[in-house]
C-alpha cells in the first residue's frame, strides 16, 4: 500500500507544479479567454449579481432569443418599454442567440429571486423544438448554474441528457455561483481554448470549419419541420419554466413567434395542418401549467421579416409591438389582480 | 456520467471513499448494498426512470430463476425460461426495436398497397439495455441448463447493476462474476496499481485515440460529396482504430473500476486487427458478445453439427440478428449478414484450423487482407444509409488527389502510433511492465495523463457502444 500512496503522492506533486507553471505562464491569458468563451455567464452575472435592481413597482422580464435582442433596430420588446412606463411599469430583455426553454428553465428561479418581476414573458420559437443534434442547438449548459437549490430535485427529473446534462452535472455546476470554482472553470476553459488555438497546429492544415447555424433559405426552413408533442423534451422543459413562475405566483406569457409561414407553403414537406396541432400542443401545455398563451406564428408576412430564421425587419418588429401590447396589458391587469388578492410579495 | 468526465471522477472518490472508508471488510452484504445504490444512481443520472427498468428486470429474472429451480415438472421448468426470454426481449423489443418495426411496417404494408401512417413511440432508449438484457438472459438460460439459482437477491442486483460493465459490457457471464460474491475479495496494492494503469490506458485509449480518429471519420462521413481517395482510405482507417480504441478504451476503464472494488471482469478484445481471418477475427473482437452468440443462438441452433446447408444458415442468421443487436437500423443488419457470409466463405474454403503454422510473410498477408474486409464491414457498420455506402465507395475508387486539413494530419500521424500499439500490444504485458516502474515515475505518468485527457478533451464524445 506504501507504494499507492507514493504513487498519489507523486502524482499530486507533479500535477501541482505543472498547473503552478501553467498559471505562472499563461493564466491571466487563459482566465481572460475563459471569460471570452462564456460570456453570457457574464451577461446572466450582470443582470442577476448581487447588485441586481430589484423591482420596486411592476417589472416584465422578458425572456427570449435573438428574435428579440434588438441591435441595429430596436426589438419590439424595446418598442413596448415606453408604453410599459407610461403605466408605471419596468421591462428588462434577457435574451441571446438560441436562447429557448431550457435556458429559461435554467434562469427563470433566479430571475424571480433577484429581479422579483410581476410577469415574465418567454418567447417560444418553433425552431427550438427541433431535436436532439440539429444545427440550431446551441447548449449553454454552464447556464444550468443558476437553477435555484428549490428547482433542484424537480429538475432532476426533466429531459437533462436532450443537451448532455445530468443530475451529477447539475449538482457540479452549483459550484459555478462562488468564485473561486467560476475562476478555476474560466481559466481551464480558457487553458484549452488557448492550446486549441495555439499556432503551431497550422502546420498540420487548415482546421475544420465549425458547424454553424446556416442561414441559407432551405436548411433554415427545415429546422420548422419538427414534431411538437407533449413529451417533447423542449416542451417539458417550456412547461416546467413556466411552472416555475405561476407557482411563485406571478403571470408567466409565452409567446409564440411569427415564423415565415409564406415561405414554408412553398415546401412539399410542409403541412399547416400539422404545424398548428404543435402550436395548439404548446397552448395546452401552458395554459395547464397556469400560464398564458399567445400564438402569432402566423402574424407576419415575409416582406416583414429580415430572413428566414424568424428575425424581424423594422416594419415586422413594429408589428409585432403592435399585436403583443393588448396581451402585455392584459398580463399587468392579472398580475396587478393576483397582488390584490394575496397582498403579499409581488408589486402590481 | 461518461467515465472521462468530471462528474464520474466525483462519484467514484465519493463512491471508494463510503465502500472503503465507511464499510468495513467484514461487512460485505453492506459494501454490496452500497454498490448497488451506487450503481442505481450512476444508471439513473442519464434518466432516472431507467433505474425502474432496470429493477423490473431484475426482480422479474431473479425470481424466474428461482421458479425455475424449484419447477418440479420440465413443462414448468421450460414454461418459466419461455416467459423470461419473452420477457427480456419484449422489452429489448419496445425500447429499442419498437419504432424500427412500426416504421417499417408501415412501408411494407404501403408496398402492397395498404397505406398505413405509423404512429412514432416518444421512448427513450434506456442506455446499456442491450447489455444487461443478454446478461439477464443468460443467468436465466444458465439456470434452465442446471446452474443453481442465486439465492440472494443482493449478488443477483450486483451481477446486472454492477456500474462498471453497466452501459456498454463487457457482458458478464453469471457463472464467472456470481461466485466472486460470496466473499468479500482482498484489495491489496498491487490490484490496485494494475487498476490504476489499466484505467490510465483505457482513459488514453479512448481521449487520445477515439476521439482524435473520431474526427477525421466525422469529417468523411459528412461531406456531401466524396472526397478522394486517399482522403477515403484515411476516412476508413480512422473509424476502424475510432471504434476499436473507444470501445477496447471503455473495456480497460471497465476492468480498471472494477478491479478496484476487488472484481474481475471478462477480457473483450485481443488485438483484433492481428486476426488472420474472419472467425479469428470475432474471437478476438467483442469477445463477450461473440461468446454469447455461440453459446445462446449459434449452439442452440444446432451449430455445425447438422448438415452443411443449416451450418450457413445459423452462421448467417446469428450474425444477422448479432448486428440487429447493435441498433435498430438496416446498416447493422447488413454489417451483420456480410460478417455472416465471410464466415460462410471461410467455412466453405477452410473449413478446419490450419494444419502447419503459416509463413510470417502468408500470416502477415492474411492479417491484411482479414483488416481490409473488417474496414469494409465498418463502412456499413458507420453508414446511416445506403447512398452513404455508395458515396464512400465511389470515394475508395476516385482519383489520387489528398486535401490536407488538420483532422487529417492528426490521423495519419496517430495511424502508425496505433498500428504499433496495436502490434506491439497494450495488454498484460506492457501494464506488468509499468507498474514495476517507481512509484513517483508512475505518479508523473499519470499527471502527464491527465494533462493530456485535459487538453485532449473539448472534443472528447461519448463512447460509441453506449447507443447499442
Amino acid at each position: 500500500m506504501f507504494r499507492v500512496f507514493g504513487i498519489v503522492l507523486s502524482f499530486l506533486l507533479a500535477l501541482a507544479l505543472a498547473g503552478w507553471a501553467l498559471a505562472v505562464s499563461v493564466g491571466p491569458r487563459a482566465l481572460a479567454d475563459g471569460i471570452e468563451l462564456y460570456q453570457y455567464r457574464q451577461y446572466f452575472d450582470r443582470i442577476l449579481g448581487d447588485t441586481a435592481p430589484r423591482a420596486t413597482r411592476p417589472m416584465v422580464v422578458w425572456l427570449g432569443d435573438s428574435t428579440i435582442m434588438g441591435g441595429e433596430r430596436p426589438s419590439y420588446p424595446q418598442l413596448l418599454r415606453g408604453q410599459l412606463h407610461r403605466k408605471n411599469a419596468d421591462s428588462l430583455v434577457i435574451a441571446g442567440a438560441a436562447f429557448d426553454p431550457y435556458i429559461y428553465y435554467f434562469a427563470v428561479g433566479r430571475v424571480i429571486e433577484r429581479l422579483n418581476p410581476s410577469v415574465v414573458i418567454m418567447v417560444a420559437h418553433l425552431a427550438a423544438f427541433s431535436p436532439r443534434g440539429s444545427a440550431r442547438i446551441f447548449r449553454y449548459n454552464d447556464l444550468s448554474s443558476y437553477i435555484t437549490p428549490a428547482q433542484l430535485p424537480r429538475a432532476f427529473l426533466l429531459p437533462l441528457a436532450e443537451r448532455e446534462l445530468s443530475p451529477a452535472r447539475l449538482l457540479l455546476a452549483q459550484a459555478l455561483n462562488f468564485d473561486g470554482p467560476k475562476r478555476i472553470f474560466f481559466g481551464a476553459e480558457g487553458l484549452r481554448e488557448l492550446y486549441a488555438k495555439a499556432p503551431f497546429w497550422a502546420a498540420l492544415g487548415p482546421p475544420r470549419p465549425p458547424r454553424v447555424f446556416n442561414p441559407r433559405m432551405r436548411d433554415t426552413l427545415t429546422s420548422y419541420n419538427v414534431r411538437v408533442s407533449r413529451r417533447q423534451p423542449t416542451v417539458r422543459m417550456l412547461e416546467a419554466a413556466v411552472r416555475v413562475v405561476t407557482e411563485a405566483g406571478r403571470v408567466a406569457m409565452v409567446i409564440a413567434t411569427p415564423i415565415p409561414h409564406e415561405a414554408l407553403a412553398t415546401r412539399a414537406w410542409h403541412d399547416p395542418a400539422k404545424m398548428q396541432q404543435g402550436f395548439d400542443v404548446l397552448r395546452e401545455v401552458v395554459e395547464g401549467a397556469g400560464g398564458m398563451f399567445v400564438d402569432l406564428h402566423r402574424l407576419l408576412p415575409q416582406r416583414e421579416f429580415a430572413d428566414y430564421g424568424g428575425h424581424f425587419a423594422a416594419t415586422g418588429a413594429q408589428h409585432m409591438s403592435y399585436a403583443v401590447w393588448p396581451m402585455v396589458r392584459e398580463a399587468l391587469r392579472r398580475a396587478s389582480l393576483a397582488h390584490t388578492a394575496d397582498g403579499t410579495g409581488t408589486p402590481g | 456520467m461518461l467515465f472521462n468526465s468530471l462528474e464520474f471522477l466525483v462519484f467514484l472518490l465519493l463512491v471508494l471513499a463510503v465502500y472503503y472508508g465507511a464499510i468495513p471488510r467484514r461487512a460485505w452484504s453492506a459494501r454490496k448494498l452500497m454498490l448497488v445504490v451506487a450503481s442505481y444512481l450512476f444508471y439513473m443520472n442519464w434518466n432516472p426512470y431507467f433505474g425502474g427498468i432496470l429493477l423490473a428486470s431484475t426482480v422479474c429474472d431473479f425470481t424466474l430463476g428461482r421458479l425455475i429451480e424449484q419447477a418440479t415438472t420440465p413443462r414448468r421448468r421450460r414454461l418459466c425460461v419461455v416467459a423470461s426470454v419473452c420477457l427480456n426481449l419484449g422489452i429489448l423489443c419496445f425500447f429499442k426495436y419498437g419504432n424500427f418495426l412500426l416504421t417499417n411496417g408501415a412501408a411494407l404494408l404501403s408496398a402492397i398497397a395498404v397505406p398505413v401512417t405509423p404512429p412514432t413511440l416518444e421512448i427513450a432508449l434506456p442506455i446499456g439495455i442491450s447489455f444487461y438484457t443478454f446478461e439477464s438472459l443468460s443467468y436465466v438460460i444458465d439456470v434452465y441448463r442446471g446452474m443453481p439459482a442465486s439465492r440472494n437477491f443482493l449478488n443477483f442486483a450486483l451481477f446486472l447493476s454492477f456500474f462498471p460493465h453497466l452501459v456498454a459490457g463487457p457482458i458478464v457471464r453469471p457463472a464467472a462474476f456470481l461466485p466472486q460474491l460470496l466473499r468479500a475479495p482482498r484489495v491489496d496494492g498491487a490490484v490496485i496499481e494494475a487498476a490504476l494503469a489499466r484505467i490510465g490506458t483505457g482513459l488514453v485509449k479512448k481521449v487520445v485515440f477515439a476521439d482524435t480518429f473520431g474526427i477525421y471519420a466525422d469529417t468523411v462521413w459528412e461531406t456531401a460529396r466524396p472526397v478522394g481517395w486517399l482522403n477515403t482510405l484515411l476516412g476508413v482507417y480512422s473509424y476502424a482504430f475510432q471504434i476499436y480504441f473507444d470501445f477496447s478504451g471503455y473495456t480497460d476503464i471497465a476492468l480498471g473500476l472494477a478491479m478496484l472494488f476487488g472484481l474481475s471482469l471478462p477480457e473483450n478484445f485481443d488485438r483484433p486487427y492481428l486476426a488472420t481471418s474472419p472467425r479469428d477475427f470475432w474471437r478476438r473482437w467483442h469477445i463477450s458478445l461473440s461468446t454469447w452468440l455461440r453459446d445462446y443462438l449459434y449452439i442452440p441452433l444446432g451449430g455445425n453439427r447438422r448438415s452443411v446447408p443449416r451450418t450457413h444458415v445459423n452462421l448467417l442468421l446469428t450474425m444477422l440478428l448479432g448486428g440487429l443487436w447493435h441498433g435498430a437500423a438496416w446498416n447493422f443488419v447488413l454489417w451483420g449478414g456480410y460478417h455472416g457470409l465471410l464466415l460462410s466463405v471461410q467455412h466453405v474454403v477452410a473449413p478446419g484450423s490450419p494444419r502447419r503454422t503459416p509463413s510470417p510473410a502468408r500470416l502477415w498477408l492474411q492479417r491484411i487482407l482479414t483488416f481490409h474486409l473488417v474496414c469494409f464491414g465498418w463502412i456499413l457498420f458507420r453508414s446511416p444509409s445506403l447512398p452513404d455506402v455508395q458515396r464512400i465507395l465511389t470515394g475508395l475508387t476516385s482519383g489520387m488527389s489528398y486535401a490536407p486539413s488538420r483532422a487529417a494530419s492528426l490521423a495519419l500521424i496517430l495511424l502508425p502510433i496505433a498500428v504499433l500499439l496495436h502490434v506491439a500490444g497494450t495488454g498484460t504485458g506492457a501494464r506488468r511492465w509499468f507498474v514495476r516502474l517507481p512509484a513517483w515515475v508512475q505518479g508523473t505518468a499519470y499527471a502527464a495523463m491527465v494533462l493530456l485527457v485535459f487538453f485532449f478533451s473539448p472534443r472528447t464524445e461519448g463512447f460509441i457502444y453506449f447507443q447499442f
